[in-house]
């Protein structure tokens, strides 16, 4: 959060960041002889051996920042009109443990190399294919 | 017959995008026209939705892809006398790449999401390999 106040020195806003949501973790695992067969990353998504996981993202409320607020500002808050932008990060993470793997070539590789994330919404439709294993998915909300 | 000369239109277009495919120009000449057909006939493997605003126009929106994908769509004009007529259109969609920041109004955030673990394409696991998603 991005705010300033009379004890806010010039041009550097206070900031702190809200968490909001503890993490949740899922594991499972792809069989050996298993091979991404696919075209799309819709289909990528609804193949069976690509495990999924549903996750809402929380919704910021006032009462949330305030908190926070009411702690280093000697609890004046801010209302729902001083509120216009709010940024949701959401971090996101694959492990592989184990295992071995080969490319389309035949050739062994890294399997954490093998692997990617897809990001979609509830209703199928694609957000975000993250190119690597990791990474912050960034929701910038104007209020 | 007018607006259906068996020509081919290619346009390239950003994932995501809205696409209308608009065949108002037609016309039957001698006849009216009675009725025109647009159909998917690329090879791609990727079906979009058309949805119908006009007789003759359609729209959709162009699906996220990984690389340069084509589409290809054809409209097929015929009068009252029979004559048929054809046109081909061309879509070149262009992958977004690096798209991780996303413009939301927060009343209404799509609030569910689902998060795959994905092997890549043509990677194959010669034995289990175990994951965990955080």
């Amino acid at each position: 959060m991005n705010y300033a106040n009379r004890n806010s020195s010039s041009n550097t806003p206070n900031q702190f960041d809200v968490e909001i949501s503890n993490p949740i973790s899922h594991s499972s695992s792809w069989l050996a002889g298993t091979t991404g067969d696919w075209t799309t990353f819709q289909e990528a998504a609804n193949v069976y051996y690509n495990p999924n996981v549903c996750f809402s993202i929380p919704r910021l409320g006032l009462d949330d920042i305030n908190i926070f607020f009411d702690d280093i500002d000697d609890g004046s808050g801010i209302a729902e009109h001083q509120r216009d932008t709010v940024e949701h990060f959401v971090d996101l993470t694959l492990d592989v443990a184990g295992g071995s793997c080969t490319d389309s070539t035949g050739a062994a590789i890294d399997c954490q190399d093998a692997v990617t994330l897809l990001v979609l919404k509830s209703n199928g439709e694609l957000v975000d294919v993250l190119g690597g294993s990791s990474a912050d998915v960034v929701y910038v909300m104007v209020v | 017959m007018v607006g259906a000369t068996d020509q081919t239109t290619r346009v390239t277009v950003r994932a995501g995008s809205e696409i209308v495919l608009n065949g108002e120009n037609s016309d039957g000449t001698r006849f009216p026209l009675a009725n025109a057909t647009w159909t998917q006939t690329d090879s791609s493997g990727i079906v979009v939705r058309l949805d119908k605003r006009t007789d003759k126009t359609r729209a959709f929106r162009v699906p996220f892809v990984d690389v340069l994908t084509t589409l290809s769509f054809e409209l097929e004009v015929r009068n009252e006398d029979g004559d048929t007529a054809t046109n081909e259109v061309i879509v070149d969609i262009i992958p977004v790449s690096d798209s991780d920041r996303f413009l939301e109004y927060f009343r209404s955030l799509p609030n569910q999401y689902i998060a795959v673990a994905v092997l890549k394409q043509g990677m194959t696991a010669t034995t289990a390999v175990g994951f965990s998603l955080t």
